[in-house]
């Protein structure tokens, strides 16, 4: 069997220490910032995640672009040219472009590399939402299981990995394009949190709302006990943009009503981040399939 | 002379005349106000109440006793305002069901009726609450069957005795009204309804009838649409003209003056004619083709002190056109009604899920009947009211009850019952109107339970609560049950009042609308306040521009 590399994108939010636990690799995106193209970097080597979230905090607009064609080129080639095969998990292509992009030139490439296997998957997730996929299938390959058993595995429970959040100013999202939820749902109202999930098709999708951001958090919770299964076997995963105080709240919250293995947080990268903005927080688990499907 | 049988006509004197008696202490009637809020309005509702009842019998035929009961009860419904109304309402009902199969009413089938309304009126409250209008006319109900009376003056008589009576023991029924130092609003109208019924039955003259329809017409006289007569119209009905002439020495003897000329001439230039000479002044009513005439024929003896002249096309088109207005809405699964006043108000609730406003609060209650008019406007399969103010409630879901009778599309009509602005805006704020009827009702009525309200006015006058003193013109924090804090200044009753509100620490969310009288520097001070004393309080503005409230808190 031929050596696969799992790679994931800007949007899976692994840090370093988890991406070399589970031999996992990434390929950017991009941001812009007062005009300045950065490179989307899961270690924030060129701006600080508190100076990128500040600078949105100050009323910056930030956007972003998808992976280049030419970095899948570039990776796609290299692997292939060292003789491996690769299993590329995107972030939801509700969300991006990436895994479009990625599947064209996966075909270039075949074309020139034929022993070559290039695979990409959409997560339908983003951030851990992805993030849970790339390390089960660096499981499943651990294990020994075959590119494409790991791929229909993903295939059969990318629905599976659960993810619900909050943000903090809807503003974001919507100027993003990146959620649906109609004016008449969050119009002008004070304190109201949406709880957002990632839905059948990747899509961000306001379930319910919240008044408060203390009941935010309690039907956070609410929704990983409706649908998490085994959560005792599970570590419940928080990623949050830059409000770790909240996201330490929300911890709290889990381990007082959920008996889990434990708690991980850690920072939403610069690509969801953008979108979501800063004080947004999403908890993740595994559990029962997701089949809920928002406005088109 | 002795009166032992009521007929119909009769009966409709004694009502308007009732109707005269309570207008005249409407004001005093409103000052019966628990808090010391400028917003007291039970006067105000039961004048608009009986209103309903004496428009509706208005252009009455000879008839029997039960049919113009029931024509009556009728209009009172259709009309009734807040809770006094909707009480008043019920026990002319009970009246009309006493009356049933009679052609005129003897002594002993008015108690039996009297009885009767007493008990719908009981049945008309969950709760009944005793030093209300229910003792004052339970009491009077069980004097006029201990006593015997030969006749209505007697009758009136005994049940006017024991009714005021009752109504002066209604503080020490009624711990709120003691602390207050008032006697209940609505008993006391009650009261001012039958004695203007005694003036006219026991033929004192009082009342006179287009006095009441002249105040009637100020009432309810609303901005005419001009556009219903142009060029092209033809003049079908004429015009209403209505005067007050000051009679002048200088051009008539006064005492001797006989209107009986002025009389006979209307009649030969118009019809529904009302002519009485007081003292020195002369009320005119009449409607005519030819105002101009009129007016110049009576400056003969005098000066006109006012005037109003409508063209009856456009009155008549009018009401075309407030029929037309009612369009139909497009179906929705679910339609919600929503009850506030206040441009601000009434903008903010349709922009977060509002269909159809029906404008009204603390100080001019809406009728069932206008419920039943933004009822018509809707096509949905649940409909649901959120009457916003807690003397709202019953009128809606009396509504709730007419629209059912007369509906045909079998729409689920709810009353959720939101009290306050507060819980109508929490409970909108909550839901999301793509789901089923019973999931919205659920997450409102969640929501309610969860809202803590406020509100910011002026004292009007000098109360001592036992933990409270206010003054008269000092700003006052209360809410739906207590008077919180009291301030002359605005700022120092809104922090007041939120700290003694329930569980402010666990509150998170704070709303606040604020009224017209609010500038844009009380705001900033608002927001400083809050950040200094509430930081854990995540607040928004909004400009509910609305009248008597400075501010109305929505704390969640």
């Amino acid at each position: 069997m031929r050596n696969y590399v799992i790679l994931g994108d800007s949007t899976c939010d692994l840090n370093k220490d988890l991406r070399k636990k589970y031999g996992i690799e990434y390929v950017q995106m991009k941001y812009v910032l007062d005009g300045r193209e950065y490179a989307a970097s899961l270690d924030w080597e060129e701006l600080s995640v508190h100076e990128f979230y500040n600078a949105m905090r100050e009323g910056k607009r930030i956007t972003t672009t998808q992976v280049p064609a030419e970095t899948f080129l570039k990776a796609f080639s290299d692997y292939a040219k060292a003789g491996k095969d690769v299993l590329y998990i995107g972030c939801s292509s509700a969300l991006s472009g990436s895994v479009n992009t990625a599947m064209v030139v996966a075909k270039e490439v075949m074309d020139i590399y034929k022993d070559t296997k290039i695979i990409c998957v959409d997560a339908l997730n983003s951030s851990f939402g992805q993030g849970i996929q790339l390390m089960m299938a660096s499981k499943r390959r651990a294990e020994g299981k075959t590119i494409e058993e790991t791929e229909q595995f993903l295939l059969k429970h990318r629905n599976c990995v659960n993810q619900c959040g909050t943000v903090a100013d809807l503003s974001y999202l919507r100027r993003a394009g990146r959620v649906t939820a109609s004016s008449a749902f969050f119009g002008n109202l004070i304190g109201i949190k949406p709880i957002l999930i990632s839905d059948a098709k990747g899509q961000n999708f306001a379930i319910k709302k919240a008044k408060g951001a203390r009941n935010a958090k309690i039907e956070i919770v609410n929704y990983l006990k409706e649908v998490g299964t085994k959560l005792e076997n599970q570590t419940i995963y928080i990623s949050h943009a830059d409000d770790e105080a909240s996201a330490a709240e929300l911890a709290v919250l889990i381990k007082q009503e959920i008996s889990c293995k434990g708690v991980f947080l850690d920072y939403i990268g610069p690509i969801v981040g953008a979108s979501v903005g800063p004080g947004t927080i999403i908890a993740y688990c595994t559990g029962k399939e997701e089949t809920r499907v928002g406005e088109e | 002379m002795s009166i032992t049988q009521l007929d119909a006509k009769a009966l409709k004197e004694a009502f308007i005349s009732g109707l005269l008696n309570l207008k005249e202490h409407k004001e005093e009637v409103d000052s019966l106000n628990v808090f010391p809020v400028p917003d007291g309005d039970t006067g105000t509702n039961m004048v608009m109440t009986m209103e309903g009842g004496t428009h509706a019998v208005q252009d009455g035929e000879q008839e029997r006793i039960d049919d113009f009961l029931k024509r009556f009860a009728r209009g009172v419904l259709l009309g009734a305002r807040g809770n006094s109304g909707v009480i008043l309402s019920q026990f002319f009902k009970g009246l009309s069901v006493g009356a049933d199969q009679k052609e005129t009413l003897t002594v002993p089938d008015f108690i039996c009726a009297f009885q009767k309304g007493v008990e719908k009126a009981y049945e008309s409250v969950i709760k009944p609450t005793e030093g209300t209008m229910l003792t004052v006319m339970r009491e009077g109900a069980e004097a006029m069957q201990r006593n015997t009376a030969g006749s209505f003056e007697e009758l009136f008589t005994l049940l006017l005795t024991e009714m005021n009576r009752s109504l002066i023991n209604t503080p020490e029924l009624l711990p709120v009204l003691k602390e207050a130092g008032v006697i209940d609003s609505g008993g006391a109208g009650f009261v001012y309804i039958f004695e203007g019924m005694q003036n006219a039955l026991c033929g004192n003259p009082g009342a006179s009838v287009q006095t009441v329809y002249d105040k009637a017409g100020k009432a309810s006289s609303r901005q005419i649409d001009v556009s219903a007569f142009d060029a092209d119209s033809e003049l079908e009905f004429g015009y209403c003209t209505e005067f007050i002439l000051q009679l002048q020495n200088a051009k008539v003897d006064i005492p001797s003056f006989d209107i009986a000329g002025i009389i006979s001439y209307l009649e030969s230039v118009g019809n529904s004619i009302v002519a009485v000479k007081d003292d020195d002044l002369v009320k005119v009513h009449v409607h005519t083709f030819r105002p101009g005439d009129v007016l110049n024929y009576c400056q003969q003896f005098g000066e006109y002190l006012t005037l109003k002249i409508e063209n009856m096309s456009l009155q008549h088109n009018e009401t075309l056109i407030v029929k037309e207005k009612e369009e139909q809405m497009a179906h929705q699964d679910v339609a919600i009604i929503a009850c506030v006043s206040g441009i601000g108000l009434e903008r903010y609730f349709k922009e977060i899920g509002a269909d159809v406003i029906v404008q009204g609060g603390q100080t001019s209650n809406p009728s069932a009947e206008d419920f039943v008019a933004a009822l018509k406007k809707i096509d949905a399969d649940t409909v649901i009211i959120l009457p916003c103010n807690s003397n709202i409630v019953m009128a809606a879901e009396q509504a709730a009850e007419l629209a059912k009778e007369a509906d045909t599309k079998q729409t689920r009509i709810v009353v959720v019952k939101a009290k306050t602005v507060a819980e109508g805006y929490s409970a909108l704020s909550m839901i999301d109107k793509s789901q089923d009827a019973d999931i919205i009702i659920r997450d409102m009525e969640d929501a309610i339970k969860h809202v803590a309200s406020g509100l910011i006015t002026t004292a009007v006058r000098d109360v001592d609560y036992p933990d409270l003193s206010v003054k008269k013109g000092d700003y006052i924090g209360l809410d739906r049950e207590q008077v919180y804090s009291d301030s002359p200044d605005r700022l120092t009753a809104v922090k007041g009042l939120l700290e003694k509100m329930p569980e402010i620490n666990e509150k998170e969310v704070l709303a606040v609308f604020y009224g017209k009288s609010v500038d844009q520097d009380t705001l900033d001070a608002f927001k400083s306040m809050l950040n200094d004393s509430f930081p854990w309080l995540e607040y928004g503005f909004i400009d509910g521009g609305q009248d008597v409230y400075d501010f109305i808190l929505a704390l969640e």
